[in-house]
């Protein structure tokens, strides 16, 4: 094997590690990253990770569009995140500029970001069965979770990148005639959550497979700034929603889950990662459901016309940071505007993967090769958040008439459904 | 939150190298609204590390991320912290500025009172060629290996973009 | 003399092309039928055909750092051992075509070189994640190969205490004489002990979830199989679905040899087929408790559980059926 190396220890008797790589391109990797794992035998002595395989330059494309533009941008960043990044940029454009949301359009905001904390956390906990190669598991959890993304687009229109908040509101209203959907939604999911506790957290062998698995301390979490479920399952109660409330949510109490709430020890390994994220679904639905009893009625934008909006874009100037809890951790987007320009001055993304990433070291040392994949999947890493700045010219565009044609398509299906 | 004292304790740690600061108290809720603060203060790049440490043993905060912003001849850098999580309406965010002149783009680590710092100090490093002092690991993060252009440079463009098109090009070079 | 080979000759390839074919159905059926349980459609059950074809006519690709020949010839070794093994079972009833040439014990023998030429391929292949895919797989033969070893034993022995001088480890006398109508009820329950001991270590032997550490899609991306491709990995394939075949039929010998036939009280040709078709279900039954229902109710478990999960608590259960059974004869 050419990549052996034999390491010597002084004075010790000869140990001998050798380096598996796994990704950037590996069935436990649902998107490109690279670790270099050191290997004694099964068990993990040294990793090395190195992300960057999904550069867009996002950033740096944002910077030369009107902030319209880079809204829209924003949205793509990430595919399973597509609301928590313009929710925490719509924020952070508003605060800079000083625009007030009405109330109706935070709360329709609030709405659409937490039905994305079900359908993520749901993914998630599918993906994380895949990974314990138990796939009877995954198949029954995203079949549940066609439900929340069935209810999304029917309130939005698409599956993913809703196109929901814009400054000062909301692009699209929940009126009454769809509400008894996401009434029939939340039942449904009120229903299956004691299944989905019971099929998750009583298993034997995922029990077998996650206790003690990936361990990532208190310390260790508050030390090397862990964020969101991969914080709180060591038992950090640190969620945007509690600490800093926005939105919606300053009018509800809403409070960071840890292992705690389920009754057990904290121990901060894989198995309270999956407590933490089904104990976030039932607080998603209950947070939804306070919102569609108490949805203000009134106007869902301040400054309705968009020519207006991106004249009183253009005038304002400062700098601003806008928070969001999304389903992964806290997304953070820092903008600052100059007066007489369209585009963000400048303008900052931090995924929540971003700041898990070093998180991830303490939790892979000690465990086995089989442990990886779970291990990479606990923290529920989306890469293409973490990753958005290189400079690369896009090529391979599908032939024009079929874009167009899936662009009617599209449009055509939106004004069914949205009437 | 005592914002005022707050400011008062990091003016005396710092002394002359404490510039400014400037609180933005928003409100929040629609029902029963509550307050939230941004507060910021921006530091001489000599005493950013002092700054940092100050927080780390006064206030327990949390790093979220480095933001660099290129204004001209000079790179600000913003390190935007959190402090005093865990509890409802409990915390604020609290951003250390720097300015950081582009003929001596050289700034000290924080990862020795802060660990959690490093991902975003070596984006940093790459992004904007600014030399992190006493960093444990200076590799490229998000580019790629042995890459040396810094595309957040606005200075640097026509380079970087010279450089990228030559890397497309080797990348989907025919075997 | 001629026409006994040549006619020996004929039955050879009808077990081995049946064989084969049989397994391939029962391989589709599997994936259906897993499907079905999870909810998902799955595909049609003639998928494996589809496979094989497809694999026949891809590239054979052989990386740069394997060792060529040692690379090559496994997928063969691995075949033509299960095909080998076909010819020692009592398929459909009948008398195994080889019964004379050999017992269980080369059976057990036999049983082990696809899982060796598996390892030998994986470490052939050159790369870390095979190479750590035959570590797995070698520590898994070490693991389930001691509770099988005991059950053909406890088999063998108990027979023997019956019929002295019988040849006890032929597949035909032990399938001849079933012992749940000999023995007391100590044994009876020594029995099913074993019947559960072989039941556990038929998914290790055919390595399926939860134990298909060695292959693990998602931690080595297929570990020993990483590397193979095309004609290889066909060989591989099939000798999957033969081995499959090859456990169903061991264990409806071994614990339930009983035909139809005289039941019904039809002889002859009609009594052959109704014989076939019971053991093609039985072997059928076997296969969904042991591979399928198995695979889809649990999650992969690591190589270290594994291990412990076979020398302490499946030893413990093949050792108990063992003391039974002996109880049973001398007490």
């Amino acid at each position: 094997m050419n990549n052996q190396s034999i390491n010597l220890d002084v004075g010790q008797c000869a140990a001998t590690t050798y380096t598996v790589p796994v990704g950037p391109v590996h069935p436990a990797l649902k998107e490109p990253i690279r670790f270099s794992f050191n290997l004694d035998g099964e068990r993990i002595v040294g990793v090395d990770i190195k992300p960057g395989f999904a550069h867009r330059g996002i950033e740096h494309m944002g910077m030369k569009r009107n902030l319209v533009q880079a809204l829209y941008l924003s949205e793509r960043i990430c595919g399973i995140c597509s609301i928590s990044h313009p929710l925490a940029f719509t924020q952070a454009v508003e605060n800079a500029a000083g625009i007030e949301v009405p109330p109706r359009a935070q709360y329709i905001r609030t709405i659409i970001g937490e039905l994305e904390r079900v359908h993520s956390h749901l993914l998630w906990a599918g993906v994380g069965a895949h990974e314990l190669g138990f796939d009877t598991l995954l198949h029954l959890t995203w079949n549940v979770r066609e439900k929340s993304m069935d209810l999304l687009e029917e309130l939005t229109g698409n599956r993913v990148d809703y196109a929901i908040p814009i400054y000062s509101g909301v692009r699209r209203d929940i009126p009454e005639r769809k509400a008894h959907l996401a009434y029939e939604a939340l039942e449904y999911y009120k229903g299956l959550l004691q299944d989905m506790i019971d099929a998750f957290l009583h298993d034997k062998s995922v029990e077998m497979r996650t206790r003690n698995v990936g361990v990532l301390t208190y310390e260790q979490a508050v030390e090397l700034c862990a964020v969101g479920p991969t914080a709180r399952a060591s038992g950090v109660k640190k969620d945007v929603r509690q600490d800093m409330p926005y939105l919606a949510y300053a009018d509800m109490n809403v409070k960071a889950i840890t292992p705690e709430d389920y009754g057990t020890e904290t121990i901060g390994d894989v198995y309270d990662m999956i407590i933490v994220r089904l104990l976030e679904v039932a607080q998603s639905i209950e947070i939804i459901e306070f919102c569609l009893e108490n949805l203000p009625s009134g106007e869902l934008m301040s400054i309705p016309k968009v020519p207006a909006l991106l004249a009183t874009l253009k005038k304002a100037s400062g700098e601003g940071l806008g928070r969001h809890e999304a389903p992964r951790g806290e997304v953070i987007h820092y903008v600052r505007l100059e007066e007489g320009v369209e585009e963000p001055a400048a303008w900052k993304v931090k995924a929540p993967t971003y700041s898990n990433l070093m998180a991830w070291v303490p939790m892979f040392l000690g465990d086995e090769i089989a442990d990886v994949p779970i291990i990479a999947a606990s923290i529920d890493p989306c890469m293409c958040c973490m990753d958005r700045v290189h400079l690369a010219d896009a090529s391979g565009i599908a032939s024009e008439r079929t874009k167009e044609e899936l662009v009617k398509l599209s449009r055509e299906k939106t004004r069914r459904i949205c009437g | 939150m005592n914002v005022a004292q707050i400011f008062t304790s990091f003016k005396e740690a710092l002394g002359s190298a404490y510039l400014e600061d400037r609180t933005i108290e928003r409100k929040v809720g629609t029902v029963d609204p509550g307050t939230v603060y941004d507060l910021w203060i921006t530091v001489e790049r000599e005493a950013l590390h002092d700054a940092v440490a100050h927080l780390c043993a006064e206030y327990n905060p949390h790093i979220s991320v480095i933001s660099g912003d290129d204004i001209g001849d000079a790179v600000a850098l913003n390190y935007h912290f959190t402090v005093g999580w865990g509890e409802r309406y409990g915390e604020a965010t609290f951003t250390i500025r720097t300015v950081l002149p582009k003929s001596d783009l050289v700034i000290p680590t924080i990862t020795d009172v802060l660990p959690g710092a490093q991902t975003s100090e070596r984006e940093k490093i790459e992004f904007y060629g600014i030399d992190v002092v006493g960093i444990p690991d200076d590799r490229n993060l998000f580019l790629p290996e042995g890459a040396t252009i810094h595309p957040w440079r606005r200075d640097l463009e026509e380079e970087t973009a010279k450089e990228v098109k030559r890397m497309v090009k080797w990348e989907t070079r025919d075997e | 003399m001629s026409g006994t080979l040549l006619n020996a000759v004929w039955q050879g390839i009808v077990i081995l092309v049946g064989g084969t074919l049989l397994g391939m159905i029962y391989k589709g059926l599997d994936r259906k039928l897993a499907a079905q349980m999870q909810g998902r459609i799955g595909p049609p059950i003639r998928q494996p055909f589809f496979d094989v074809i497809k694999l026949m006519v891809k590239e054979n690709v052989v990386p740069d750092h394997a060792v060529g020949w040692l690379y090559n010839l496994m997928p063969l070794l691995s075949l033509a051992s299960v095909a080998t093994l076909l010819f020692y079972l009592p398929l459909g009833g009948f008398q195994p075509l080889l019964g004379g040439f050999g017992d269980l014990i080369l059976i057990l023998y036999l049983l082990a070189v696809p899982s060796i030429a598996m390892v030998l391929g994986g470490f052939a292949a050159g790369s870390p994640l095979a190479t750590v895919g035959a570590q797995r797989e070698m520590v898994m033969m070490m693991a389930y190969e001691f509770p099988l070893a005991i059950t053909f034993l406890s088999l063998g022995w108990t027979l023997s205490t019956f019929m002295p001088g019988a040849h006890v480890f032929s597949l035909s006398v032990l399938a001849a004489n079933p012992l749940w109508g000999m023995v007391g009820p100590l044994g009876v329950i020594g029995l099913i002990l074993l019947f559960a001991a072989l039941m556990i270590v038929t998914p290790a032997e055919l390595a399926k979830i939860p134990f298909d550490i060695p292959e693990a899609e998602t931690e080595i991306a297929g570990g020993i199989l990483a590397e193979y491709s095309g004609r290889n990995m066909a060989m591989f394939y099939l000798a999957d679905a033969i081995k499959m075949v090859v456990m169903g039929s061991l264990t409806v010998a071994l614990f339930f040899p009983y035909g139809l036939s005289g039941l019904v009280g039809l002889s002859g040709a009609w009594g052959s087929v109704i014989d076939v078709a019971f053991y093609l279900v039985k072997v059928f039954v076997v296969i969904f408790f042991a591979v399928i229902v198995v695979r889809v109710a649990f999650a992969r478990i690591k190589i270290g559980q594994a291990a412990r999960l076979f020398w302490l608590p499946i030893t413990g259960i093949s050792l108990l059926g063992m003391l039974l059974l002996t109880l049973d004869r001398f007490v």
